[in-house]
């Protein structure tokens, strides 16, 4: 492979002439998918490389918040939810070197037969939700309109919500949604709220590192999030080269893959990513930042005063 | 009927077209009828089966599920009724385990029991490993709480199997757990304890379910509740997809449709294209209802339909063979029936080209032999069958007539050929005889001057005589001589009178030999006109071939009738002439008479005059008379002369219309000529 030998004659060039290639670990904060495609493309197509970087791209055990991997020195970088980095920023002392997605991909869905169609019906319902995290969005959201639901903490399937466990279920437009769908029920016969629709257009996915390594490496930070940038640039323009190697990596982690939901998945993340008519550097926005902080501070799951320049690491 | 002349094709071609469609029709109706038969035969036949190889399966899928249900929920009610202290479960247990070789892990998951804000967790787990069993517990591992097996049971208060799931654990298999909760009442309400649960490894259910063939390449899948892929022949698809993700993927919507009566818990039947080969399949499926999984048993069409299809093979071959073999017979068939209508034609064209002898004889030739011919005109027509021998014997008998016609009409052409030969030489007698008449009228008339002139002479002589009697004694000597000139003259009067006379009657009788010839001419022309007449008759008889005949006659009939009408006309003026030359014979009769009279006369004047010199005195008186009656002569010969010229006009006149009757007498030849050369076409 001409291609590949390039590549790495590139990846000695550059390592000689920046010296020492920085080694570094990612940490995605679920398992192996196409929510992630971006990072594997900058790790496949040699980004990280190009920007001196030597990245291991490592899955969260979805048990555990991979918040903690940062502190116990496993990991210089992790992805995360905005809002749950928000929630944490004070305990694990997190900063945000970039922010990928830039809308809201959270959905309550419910069977349409259940006959659950206005947000008003979801009083006193039962609700899945992921028992690892990201439970302060819907939570807020049902707190903003005063629903009294009960959360029913689920690991990672969609199969109590299948088998009529609970009432609704939390999912991801680009995930559990379409896992729905690919179990047999049709997407009319499902009653979805877009917390979108509602006022609860919360940006998602964000890279995040500790200040302290931060401030020693801020052009490693930069370099990072270009370089996963790139990656999805690369992602949007090649999906079918970025589903084959997610694919593979699923495959490799023992998950269950197939392409019809991981297309879906690419599809719905880069959606979320690239928004119509929105420009993506990959930074977050002050407005992104206020708007979610505003949230949690209302919902009361930040207590302490956070400022946007002190969340990017300024 | 109409003939369709624009399909211009051959009979035979028509013909064994028309056999062979009526054939290949039928063929064909009893083809897709023998297949529709044989194939729902097969098809149902194979359905059946299908159904009761699934039914068998899923019945050995039960077997192996249904017993191990009963493991967790009699430990369940073992844990219900009784207190059971921790070492109680770590005897019994294992012993349990031990005593079901389909079980691979027992676990007793303990619902923590809330201490202030921590729960406590406790699910001590019994699995085999190696030959021997192990224990732990998963309180250590993870907060088996939210996990399915743990969660969905006690969520939905009932025993439940679980999804499939891979345990790395149990070394890569695939995992089934069934999970029972068990309840203590506590103040009149069923307050969950726990869940039981036994696992078993899915490999020897997937072996049951993969193990399973029909026909040569038919199989069998499962799919979970969810629509899970757990077995199926291409090992990619377990797990990974559902069956609604393969349709989504390979845009397979009857996959969806079909799934979803599938984890519905619906059997029956579909059809279905394998989604990576595309391949058609014949779909059993039918729900293993233990945990509510279904099982699909693929069943590739063209195996399904291939007794059916070499049946029909067979069939197909046995039809070719045999249009093949009606195509030959057919053509062979209506080669031969189509042949003696192909030499008719030939025979029709040499008829028509006037070559009936050949086409007598290729008739002839085409029934073989004379005797065959013979035998074909004698039967009665109605006791032929074959209608080429019908159409041959019409043929033959048609060209028999059109023979005798011909003969007929050229034995007539040979009959008007001699007469017109007849015709010809009459008018060429008849020319001459003319020309003879003219020559002697010319004669007469040239006599009848020369007496006019003697008697003029005479007449001057008796004048002269007369006046010079005075001075007759001077002259007598004179008269005498006079005299004997007179008598001279007479006597060539008599001579010429004479001839004349020989020469009318000359005329008279050719005149009354051109009568002869104009009757003959007469009759020739009536019997031409009777021939003509019946070679119209035969001519209409014998059709379109008979045309040129029919207005040959019809020219020879009015040309017959134009020589009656000119025969006619000759007859009246060969009438005239015998009239004139009758009348000039009475006055040259007449004349002669008169003549010798004054022949007589002269000479008793001769004798007398010797007497009259004697007697001269009385001799005036005397010679009055003679002037007179020489006078009475002159107006004879006058008479005569006139008769002659009528004569000659008539004469001139008869030259003409016998130039017309030549003409006519030339066309009737042409007529007959060109008779002859159409008889000629007639090779007889």
């Amino acid at each position: 492979m001409p291609y590949k030998f390039t590549l790495a004659l590139l990846c000695i060039f550059t390592s000689f002439i920046s010296g020492q290639s920085q080694k570094v670990t990612l940490i995605t904060h679920w398992i192996p998918q196409a929510q992630f495609a971006g990072y594997y493309m900058a790790y496949e197509k040699g980004f990280f490389s190009k920007y001196g970087l030597d990245v291991t791209i490592k899955n969260i055990d979805v048990d555990k918040p991979n918040e903690e991997e940062l502190t116990k020195g496993n990991a210089e970088f992790i992805t995360s939810f905005l809002s749950t980095a928000m929630m944490l920023s004070d305990q694990y002392d997190l900063v945000n070197i970039g922010q990928t997605s830039r809308k809201s991909a959270l959905v309550f869905v419910a069977k349409a037969k259940s006959g659950i169609k206005s947000i008003n019906q979801l009083k006193g319902k039962k609700i899945g939700i992921w028992a690892a995290g990201f439970q302060e969005i819907p939570r807020a959201f049902t707190a903003r309109y005063d629903l009294n639901v009960k959360f029913v903490p689920i690991r990672s399937t969609i199969n109590l919500f299948i088998e009529g466990g609970v009432d609704l279920m939390t999912v991801m437009w680009y995930n559990e949604y379409n896992s729905i769908i690919n179990a047999g029920i049709d997407e009319e016969d499902m009653s979805a709220f877009f917390f979108s629709d509602y006022g609860m257009d919360v940006p998602e996915d964000g890279i995040y590192t500790t200040r302290k390594f931060y401030k020693e490496n801020k052009t490693v930070c930069e370099n990072f999030l270009k370089a996963v940038m790139e990656g999805w640039n690369y992602a949007r323009e090649n999906r079918k080269e970025a589903l084959d190697n997610v694919i593979q990596r699923m495959k490799e982690a023992r998950i269950p893959a197939n392409y019809s939901h991981q297309s879906w998945m690419l599809d719905k993340v880069l959606k979320v990513i690239f928004p119509e008519g929105m420009s993506n550097n990959g930074k977050l926005k002050k407005s992104e930042f206020d708007f979610t902080y505003k949230i949690l501070k209302d919902s009361g799951y930040v207590k302490k005063t956070l400022t946007y320049e002190e969340f990017i690491g300024q | 009927m109409k003939l369709n002349f624009i399909k211009n094709s051959s009979l035979k071609i028509r013909l064994a077209g028309s056999i062979l469609l009526v054939a290949i029709s039928i063929l064909s109706v009893m083809f897709v009828i023998n297949f529709i038969i044989s194939r729902n035969f097969m098809f149902n036949n194979i359905e059946q089966n299908a159904r009761n190889l699934t039914t068998a399966r899923i019945n050995e899928l039960e077997k192996i599920l249904k017993p191990l249900e009963k493991i967790p929920a009699g430990i369940a009610a073992f844990l219900e009724s009784e207190d059971i202290s921790r070492e109680d479960i770590y005897t019994i247990i294992p012993r349990f385990l031990a005593a079901n070789d389909d079980v691979y892990g027992i676990c007793i998951a303990f619902e923590p029991v809330k201490k202030g804000d921590k729960a406590t967790l406790d699910a001590p787990y019994f699995f085999k490993d190696k030959g021997s069993i192990n224990d732990l517990n998963v309180k250590d591992s993870y907060d088996y709480t939210i996990w399915d097996w743990y969660q969905i049971p006690k969520m939905m208060n009932k025993a439940m199997w679980s999804e499939p799931y891979f345990d790395e654990g149990a070394g890569d298999v695939l995992m089934l757990t069934y999970s029972v909760p068990w309840y203590k009442e506590v103040n009149g309400n069923r307050i969950l304890q726990g869940i039981v649960t036994v696992d078993l490894a899915l490999d020897k259910l997937q072996k049951i379910v993969s193990s399973t063939k029909i026909l040569d390449d038919g199989y069998a899948f499962l799919i979970s509740k969810k629509g899970t892929f757990l077995t199926y022949k291409n090992s990619d698809v377990l797990l990974h997809q559902t069956i609604f993700s393969i349709a989504d993927e390979y845009q397979k919507p009857e996959y969806r449709e079909i799934g979803k009566k599938m984890i519905a818990g619906e059997s029956g039947f579909a059809d279905i294209d394998e989604f990576d080969t595309g391949e058609n399949f014949r779909l059993f499926y039918a729900p293993v209802k233990v945990n509510s999984w279904s099982m699909g048993l693929m069943i590739p069409k063209d195996e399904l339909f291939a007794d059916v299809s070499e049946l029909n093979f067979l069939l197909y071959f046995i039809g070719l063979v045999g249009i093949g073999l009606l195509t030959f017979f057919t053509f062979m068939i209506t080669s031969r029936l189509t042949k003696p209508l192909k030499l008719v034609s030939t025979i029709a064209s040499e008829v028509a080209s006037g070559n009936i002898k050949s086409a007598k004889s290729s008739i002839i030739e085409l029934t073989e032999s004379n005797k065959q011919i013979d035998l074909m005109m004698n039967i009665d027509k109605n006791q032929i069958k074959d209608e080429t021998v019908l159409l041959l014997r019409s043929f033959y008998i048609m060209l028999e007539g059109l023979d005798s016609l011909t003969q007929r009409v050229r034995l007539a052409v040979i009959q008007i050929v001699s007469s017109n030969n007849v015709i010809n030489s009459s008018v060429k007698e008849l020319e001459e005889a003319i020309t003879t008449q003219a020559a002697s009228t010319g004669e007469v008339t040239a006599s009848a001057n020369e007496i006019n002139n003697n008697v003029n002479s005479l007449s001057v002589s008796v004048n002269k005589f007369s006046d010079n009697i005075v001075n007759a004694d001077q002259l007598l000597n004179e008269g005498i001589e006079y005299i004997e000139e007179i008598r001279k003259a007479m006597d060539s009067i008599v001579n010429l009178t004479n001839s004349m006379v020989n020469k009318l009657n000359l005329i008279s009788r050719k005149t009354s030999n051109i009568n002869k010839v104009t009757s003959t001419i007469a009759g020739i022309a009536d019997r031409t006109n009777l021939i003509s007449l019946n070679a119209a008759i035969e001519a209409e008889k014998a059709g379109d071939f008979g045309t040129g005949f029919g207005v040959i006659a019809r020219e020879i009939r009015r040309l017959s009738d134009n020589t009656s009408n000119s025969l006619m006309e000759i007859e009246s003026i060969v009438n005239e002439v015998q009239n004139s030359v009758d009348d000039g014979v009475t006055s040259i009769k007449d004349f002669s008479i008169e003549a010798k009279k004054s022949y007589n006369y002269v000479n008793s004047v001769a004798e007398k005059l010797s007497r009259i010199i004697d007697f001269n005195k009385n001799l005036n008186p005397e010679f009055d008379e003679v002037n007179s009656k020489i006078q009475f002569q002159l107006e004879s010969a006058g008479q005569i002369s006139d008769s002659m010229i009528h004569l000659s006009s008539n004469a001139a006149h008869l030259k003409d219309t016998l130039k017309e009757f030549l003409s006519i007498s030339q066309k009737l030849n042409e007529a007959v000529v060109s008779l002859r050369d159409s008889v000629k076409q007639f090779n007889l």
